[in-house]
């Protein structure tokens, strides 16, 4: 057993300019279990797909037991031992448990698969992670938890030598993890060298031997896990001085925009009072996946919700839909701009004057030529967005200017409220400057901004008020001067899903 | 034994639309009560014959997400092949048959290779490749003509007592394919790839490979099927395939099979073929004109397919 | 602010050139090498006399493919538009009888037609999630048997002079059929460019889901492309019926895969969010003149067939691989 059984040398990736890894190096021995700490766009899930084979690094490589290895495919990963459980499911709805486990190696006879054996050894798997479900049940009928069993189970069936786990407890109640934790501390005895991605500190705590740390795609230390503490841990995860980076913030504020009570979004999100004011930020933050997408998506009204009252400027309104909620004076810039945001295929003009269309008619039903042009010129002049030309296709543009045509469209309608997640994800640094301008500049025309970010130094620059939330309900409220990232990281994770209320989200 | 049994849902044995099958046989049979008898049974049984392989073939296609428009066209040209080919050469009727189905196969090929390697839609593809090889079948044999050889005829007219002896055949490999698709590793990839591409993928399956092996299969099928034609009309017809394209689709989709991938039914796919043979023996039993049939089985594929997808987005 | 780069200041000419090689320009080049090789075949072929023959056939296409653009823009497609066409040719027959008393009710009701097939079709795509080739497939077998019930296998009546005229007819020489082709043509590139649904059905086509983030009515737009479709089919049969004189069941065959043909080959691109009306109506001239010269090759109706299904995937092979790059 070596020291440095999984070793990474100087690997690095760009995306368009963009840095998601620079210069990583550091190693985990066998038989030890090693945290991967870091932010949002830290770099960790480049880091695991480059491992697992569905990517290839610009520069660097990997070695396993000393030997350099690149794998081109993730099935090369596989057959190395490199195993990795995704965040999202890889399974096939329509198989049982024990197929979907030996899934591409299933053991046959003259083509004909051994039905007792996979069954006796998926059997044998289950049992060892506590899972009670047979292996002859289809993977469609089981729930998320049971999914994330089978999961494990597909990567326990192979000869592993390296476990990635990424998130692995998101969809577990307490005794699964515990049973998790057991399979992974055996697993750990077998000389097996795993890699722990998770945000929830207790887990680390309870689990990992040391940690590594992450941030904006640099490797910026590697500690035994009695030497740190959360809030050192915090302290390496975000680090950074805020300095100059982030404009001044709004110094007063105008009349509510926005009032909402009794806001519920099934068992996901439960708030009883959100307000947002004229002219200000509120950030949200939290850990991921505590109600926060489910917060932004009611506001906009891309998701159905129940509320006892929404009031805009102080007058009631009903969002049902997306066009109610345009209609009302609610703007949305969605996380994932290419999936949502942008016609990739059309021009920049076409994406910018989509969601205004009907404010530049002639004759009460002709789109304007001349109108829109004025109107894109104008956008494009004021976002800064640097175009060949407005008939250049949006997926030609770098990610900074895209995101600033899914500024110029939402702007467009002239919204009053303006919700937003992610806004700077995949944005290069200047960019990111620059859109943090342009929402300054909006709310000194009295724009109120719902910022959702996973990024805490983009809460703490760009937030008048922080909402924190945790299980889908708002934990805690700060305004500046308590504000910090070890407030907020503290008020996050004391209200971390504890045993049993996983089990009601479930 | 029993937890295995308990696992075969009645859904995967003859498919969730089995209740569909079930009404449209009840009305069959209280329109027309003599199709229950002998002869009626065999010639639907005869009928369907064909539209159980093109049905099959179908049905593998979808249940990897692609689509064969070209199935009755492939059919028209196997079927006026062969029946040139023995009108010109009456001894050779073995060879030819072999012939026939290597130039289904062989066209199946095309067909994989374009819908797996160039980007393009399979729909597209496919129908390109039907409206060409209609071309074809049309350049070979302009009008319906020629002849087959007296024993090439006794594979349609066999019969086992009431039951003719090539759709028993057909039957019993449809039934080996059904076990096979949840038996083996080849079918349980399928399976994968359809119903989870990605993770087919991430295991290791050879999607392309797969899916130009199935339109292999579905040319090779559909070949079979305008030889059973060849014989049972006892000559060759340009447009004898025509209307299967359409019909293939409905049976795959009567019989359980999903444009949202990764479901297949083989069994009950046969059992909608016979089904859809049984309504046309009615329809032409009471002398219904051709293009009430059309009317009728446009309305039967778009209610079964919006049966399924009601089910599917409830549960 | 240097905004522009100097891409955006590449000169008129060199815009014109690179336009012939985007998918919708590409079929000019295809109609202009055409001619090249007829002109060489023959000497009157490519007269203006033959031309505008072979643009007079090809006007009810021409119609029946600007709504067949509308729904593949979609993402969607139209395999009923030729089952409207035979439907429409037999209604006017029957109900007209040769005489122009109830012209107006008639044509407008045809029309209606169109439109309530549209109609049906949209609902099914855009409600029910019915992939659009099976569902219209299946609308297509319906129409088709029900243009057989309604005439009982032998359509009666006639077309009168007046529909005759427009099919047939030509003012100042040119054909009024394609004139009317052209007109429609300019309504559906105005209709896709320059109102808010073409707007809309054009941005929903390249992404559904930023269309819907967008406040784009998507069910609404989706269903409104069929309609469109089914009065452009019923347009398409008023022409050709008038083309022919008489209401026949098989007026309409062929119609669906040729408009689908002419519509990729006019650069609209399968999966939706691109192309181009007057790149179909170019498709649908250079099939028309392929077939002509095909013929004029004594090329058989089956020859003809293998060449369109050839073309049919070059067309869409050279879509996927050369320019969705």
């Amino acid at each position: 057993m070596s020291d440095n059984f999984l070793e990474f040398r100087n690997v690095s990736k760009s995306y368009g300019g963009v840095h998601a890894l620079e210069d990583v190096s550091f190693s985990v021995p066998a038989g030890h279990v090693r945290a991967l700490l870091g932010e949002n766009g830290a770099g960790k899930s480049t880091l695991i797909r480059v491992l697992a084979g569905t990517i290839g690094a610009d520069r660097g490589t990997i070695a396993l037991d000393g030997v350099e290895r690149a794998f081109a495919t993730p099935l090369e990963a596989l057959e190395a031992g490199v195993v990795t459980i995704y965040q999202e499911f890889n399974l096939v709805p329509q198989l049982t448990v024990a197929e979907n486990i030996f899934l591409g190696w299933l053991p046959t006879t003259a083509g004909w698969i051994d039905r007792g054996s996979i069954r006796a050894r998926a059997s044998e798997i289950l049992k060892r992670i506590g899972a009670t479900f047979s292996p002859d049940a289809r993977v469609g009928d089981l729930n998320v938890a049971g999914q994330q069993m089978v999961e494990i189970a597909k990567a326990l069936s192979r000869d592993v030598k390296v476990l990635l786990m990424d998130e692995p407890t998101a969809a577990l109640n307490d005794a699964e993890i515990e049973a998790l934790f057991r399979i992974i501390r055996q697993l750990r005895a077998d000389g097996v060298s795993i890699l722990y991605v998770s945000h929830r500190m207790a887990e680390i705590f309870a689990i990992a031997d040391s940690v590594t740390v992450l941030k904006d795609g640099r490797h910026v230390g590697t500690e035994p896990i009695s030497e740190v503490t959360t809030e050192s841990l915090v302290r390496m995860m975000i680090g950074r001085t805020l300095g100059e980076f982030y404009p001044p913030k709004a110094t007063d504020f105008g009349a509510p925009v926005l009032e909402i009570g009794g806001l519920s979004v099934g068992k996901a999100l439960q708030v009883e009072k959100l307000v947002l004011r004229k002219g200000e930020v509120l950030g949200i933050a939290g850990l991921e996946g505590q109600g926060q997408r489910e917060l932004v998506q009611a506001i906009s009204g891309a998701r159905s919700f129940e509320a006892d009252t929404f009031l805009i400027e102080g007058a009631p309104v009903r969002i049902r839909s997306i066009r109610d909620a345009i209609a009302a004076g609610i703007g949305y810039i969605p996380d994932d701009r290419k999936r949502d945001g942008l016609a990739l295929i059309r021009t920049s003009a076409e994406n910018l004057a989509i969601g205004s269309l009907a404010r530049r008619l002639r004759f009460g039903a002709v789109v304007s030529g001349s109108a829109e042009r004025r109107f894109v010129d104008d956008l494009v002049a004021a976002l800064r967005v640097k175009l060949s030309g407005p008939d250049q296709r949006a997926g030609d543009l770098s990610g900074g200017n895209q995101q600033k045509l899914v500024f110029g469209k939402v702007l467009g309608a002239k919204p009053k409220i303006l919700v937003m997640a992610e806004p700077t994800r995949g944005v290069d640094v200047g960019a990111k400057r620059e859109i943090y301008e342009i929402i300054r500049e909006l709310t000194r025309s009295g724009v109120g901004v719902v910022l959702l970010s996973g990024e805490l130094p983009e809460i703490l620059g760009m937030s008048d008020r922080v909402l924190v939330m945790a299980n889908g309900r708002i934990v805690a409220e700060m305004t500046d001067p308590e504000m910090s990232e070890e407030a907020i990281m503290t008020a996050a994770t004391a209200e971390a899903p504890e045993a049993g209320v996983m089990d009601d989200a479930a | 034994m029993t937890a295995a049994l308990r696992n075969i849902r009645l859904r995967d044995v003859v498919g969730a639309p089995l209740f569909l099958l079930v009404v449209l046989l009840l009305i069959g049979v209280a329109i027309e009560p003599a199709i229950t008898g002998e002869r009626a049974i065999r010639n639907i049984l005869t009928t369907a014959t064909p539209l159980i392989l093109a049905g099959i073939a179908q049905s593998l296609v979808i249940l990897v997400g692609g689509i064969d428009l070209s199935i009755g066209a492939i059919i028209s040209v196997a079927n006026v092949v062969a029946a040139a080919l023995m009108t010109a050469y009456p001894d050779m009727t073995v060879a030819i048959v072999f012939g026939v189905l290597a130039l289904g196969a062989g066209i199946g090929l095309v067909n994989g290779v374009l819908c797996a390697f160039s980007g393009a839609s399979p729909f597209i593809i496919t129908l390109a490749m039907g409206i060409a090889l209609q071309g074809v079948a049309l350049q070979i044999m302009y009008q319906p003509g020629g002849t087959v050889a007296s024993g090439f005829r006794q594979i349609a007219r066999a019969n086992w007592g009431a039951l003719p002896v090539t759709t028993v055949i057909v039957v019993a490999l449809a039934l080996l394919l059904a076990v096979a698709i949840r038996r083996t590793s080849w079918g349980v990839s399928l399976i994968a790839i359809g119903g989870n591409e990605a993770s087919a993928r991430l295991s290791g399956i050879s999607v392309k490979r797969q899916t130009v092996l199935l339109y292999v299969i579905s040319g090779f099928l559909a070949a079979c099927a305008g030889l059973f034609l060849a014989s049972r009309i006892s000559s060759g017809d340009p447009l004898v395939g025509e209307p299967v394209t359409l019909d293939s689709i409905t049976v795959a989709v009567l019989g359980g099979s999903s444009f949202l991938g990764g479901s297949i039914s083989v069994v009950g796919t046969t059992v909608a073929a016979i089904v859809l043979a049984m309504i046309n023996t009615v329809l032409n039993l009471k002398d219904v004109s051709p293009f009430y049939q059309w009317m009728l089985k446009g309305a039967i594929l778009i209610l079964a397919l919006s049966l399924d997808l009601l089910r599917r987005r409830k549960g | 602010m240097a905004l522009v780069s100097p891409a955006a200041s590449t000169s008129a000419p060199m815009k014109m050139l690179r336009f012939f090689i985007t998918p919708s320009g590409a079929v000019w080049i295809a109609i202009a090498i055409l001619l090249a090789v007829a002109a060489l075949a023959s000497d009157n072929f490519v007269s203006g006399d033959h031309l505008l023959n072979v643009a007079r056939h090809a006007a009810a296409l021409c119609i029946a493919t600007v709504g067949q653009v509308f729904v593949i823009m979609t993402g969607g497609l139209d395999l009923s538009n030729g089952a409207v066409i035979t439907l429409v040719s037999v209604v006017a027959s029957q109900l007209l009888g040769g005489s122009d008393q109830y012209l107006v009710p008639v044509v407008l009701l045809c029309l209606a037609m169109g439109a309530a097939v549209g109609l049906f079709n949209g609902l099914i795509v855009a409600k029910l999630g019915i992939p659009p080739l099976i569902g219209t497939l299946g609308t297509f077998g319906i129409l088709k048997g029900a243009a057989y019930v309604l005439t009982g296998g032998a359509p009666k009546g006639g077309i009168p002079e007046s529909i005759r005229y427009v099919g047939n007819g030509t003012i100042a020489g040119f054909p009024i059929s394609t004139l009317c082709a052209l007109a429609f043509v300019a309504f559906g590139a105005f209709l896709l460019s320059r109102t808010i649904f073409g707007r809309q059905l054009v941005f929903l086509g390249a992404n559904p889901s930023a269309a819907r983030l967008s406040g784009v009515p998507v069910a609404r737009i989706i269903i409104l492309a069929y309609v469109f479709s089914g009065v452009s089919a019923a347009f398409a049969g008023l022409l050709a019926v008038g083309y022919t004189g008489v209401g026949s069941l098989s007026l309409g065959e062929g119609y669906n895969l040729d408009s689908i043909t002419a519509a990729v080959i006019g650069g609209t691109a399968l999966t939706g969010g691109s192309g181009s009306v007057v790149g179909g109506a170019a498709g649908v001239f250079f099939l028309a003149l392929l077939t002509s010269f095909l013929r004029f090759l004594g090329l058989s109706y089956s020859g003809q067939l293998i060449v369109q299904g050839a073309i049919l995937a070059a067309a869409v092979i050279l879509q996927a691989r050369v320019f969705r790059r």
